[in-house]
């Protein structure tokens, strides 16, 4: 529940719809307890501005083609834009973003994916140009001591043959 | 752009519409941005300046300005919170300057102003004119955010954008400000 201290900074918001739901909820909840907070949301509302502007005839017209006139005459004046054509990567950017309904965010994402995937990729290849410079096993060489035929066995009577 | 979009009113067509046209069209997105924005600025200037040709200058100087800003068709660029502020800081300058010519001027008579000049913002009521009259003796922020806020219509992420502060800060000075406000109208009792 809020208190007054609370409610009074969120009373114009409170009134203009600008709050979040659930603070909205807390305010109305507290207005409809608290006599002095609900006196001040009147008061508030009484001091809210209905403005109607009363336009004379011809103004809007009289503004429109003194407007007019200064726009044609700076686009006449303005210096030729360097290039015409936009750049072919704000082409995909737009396509990419307009089309697809793809945000900036997204696009950063998946780049950066892409860049994870390509990274992963490259380490692999290069361990597998490791691997594959690998010494061929008749090439090891083992250490006597530790050289032992297939057809060896600890029992002194088994000659190999079976 | 399709035919069918080039048919639609100018309120409801998007600015990223605007700046997709600009790329290879600049002077029909010039001609659909002064379509879109012309008559909100005129009025917000208006509102503040209450003289129409003083209001009529300071638009078209506003959108000069917007033809000369760079990066004002870039994707980034909010368009209608930089309009806004312009149209706010060139209004506030000419009411500033109006004062100064005013305090030096004060021992000459005073010109009359041509009544057809003066924009008449004619408010609901009796009390609403005493409103209107409370408004312009507040401080100049407080003033601009009330105008931003109930006279242009804007919510209050747009008047975040407009002044470049943060949507927290907009509510809290629009508290104040109608706090203020309340209290220079003096006592009035509706309860």
């Amino acid at each position: 529940m809020m208190r007054c201290q609370d409610v009074t900074p969120r009373l114009v918001a409170f009134q203009d719809g600008e709050l979040a739901p659930g603070e909205h909820h807390q305010v109305a909840s507290h207005l409809r307890c608290c006599a002095q907070c609900a006196k001040q949301e009147r008061a508030l509302a009484e001091v809210t501005p209905e403005p109607q502007l009363v336009v004379p005839p011809g103004v809007h017209a009289r503004m429109a083609l003194a407007l007019d006139a200064a726009i044609a005459a700076e686009l006449q004046h303005a210096p030729p834009a360097t290039t015409t054509e936009p750049a072919t990567i704000d082409h995909v950017a737009r396509w990419l973003r307009r089309d697809a309904s793809i945000s900036r965010g997204a696009l950063v994402a998946w780049a950066a994916a892409f860049a994870a995937i390509l990274g992963w990729g490259l380490a692999n290849y290069a361990a597998l140009q490791d691997a594959n410079t690998a010494p061929a096993l008749a090439d090891v060489r083992v250490p006597a001591e530790h050289y032992q035929p297939a057809s060896f066995s600890a029992n002194p009577n088994d000659h190999g043959w079976h | 752009m399709t035919t069918l979009r080039l048919l639609q009113s100018p309120q409801t067509l998007a600015d990223e519409d605007i700046k997709q046209l600009a790329l290879t069209q600049r002077a029909a997105a010039a001609d659909w941005l002064v379509r879109k924005y012309r008559d909100p600025i005129f009025h917000h200037a208006a509102y503040i300046l209450k003289d129409w040709t003083e209001a009529t200058d300071v638009v078209q100087e506003v959108f000069i300005k917007a033809l000369r800003e760079p990066r004002f068709f870039t994707d980034e660029f909010n368009m209608k919170a930089w309009l806004f502020r312009v149209t706010s800081n060139l209004c506030f300058n000419i009411r500033r300057d109006r004062r100064r010519r005013a305090a030096i001027l004060d021992a000459m008579p005073p010109r009359e102003p041509t009544p057809a000049d003066q924009a008449d913002v004619v408010l609901n009521a009796e009390q609403q004119q005493r409103l209107l009259a409370c408004i312009d003796q507040l401080a100049e922020h407080h003033r601009e955010i009330l105008m931003l806020r109930y006279y242009s219509d804007l919510s209050y992420a747009e008047i975040a954008d407009v002044l470049d502060i943060k949507l927290g800060t907009v509510m809290s000075r629009l508290s104040r400000a109608k706090t203020q406000l309340l209290d220079t109208i003096g006592t009035l009792d509706f309860a």
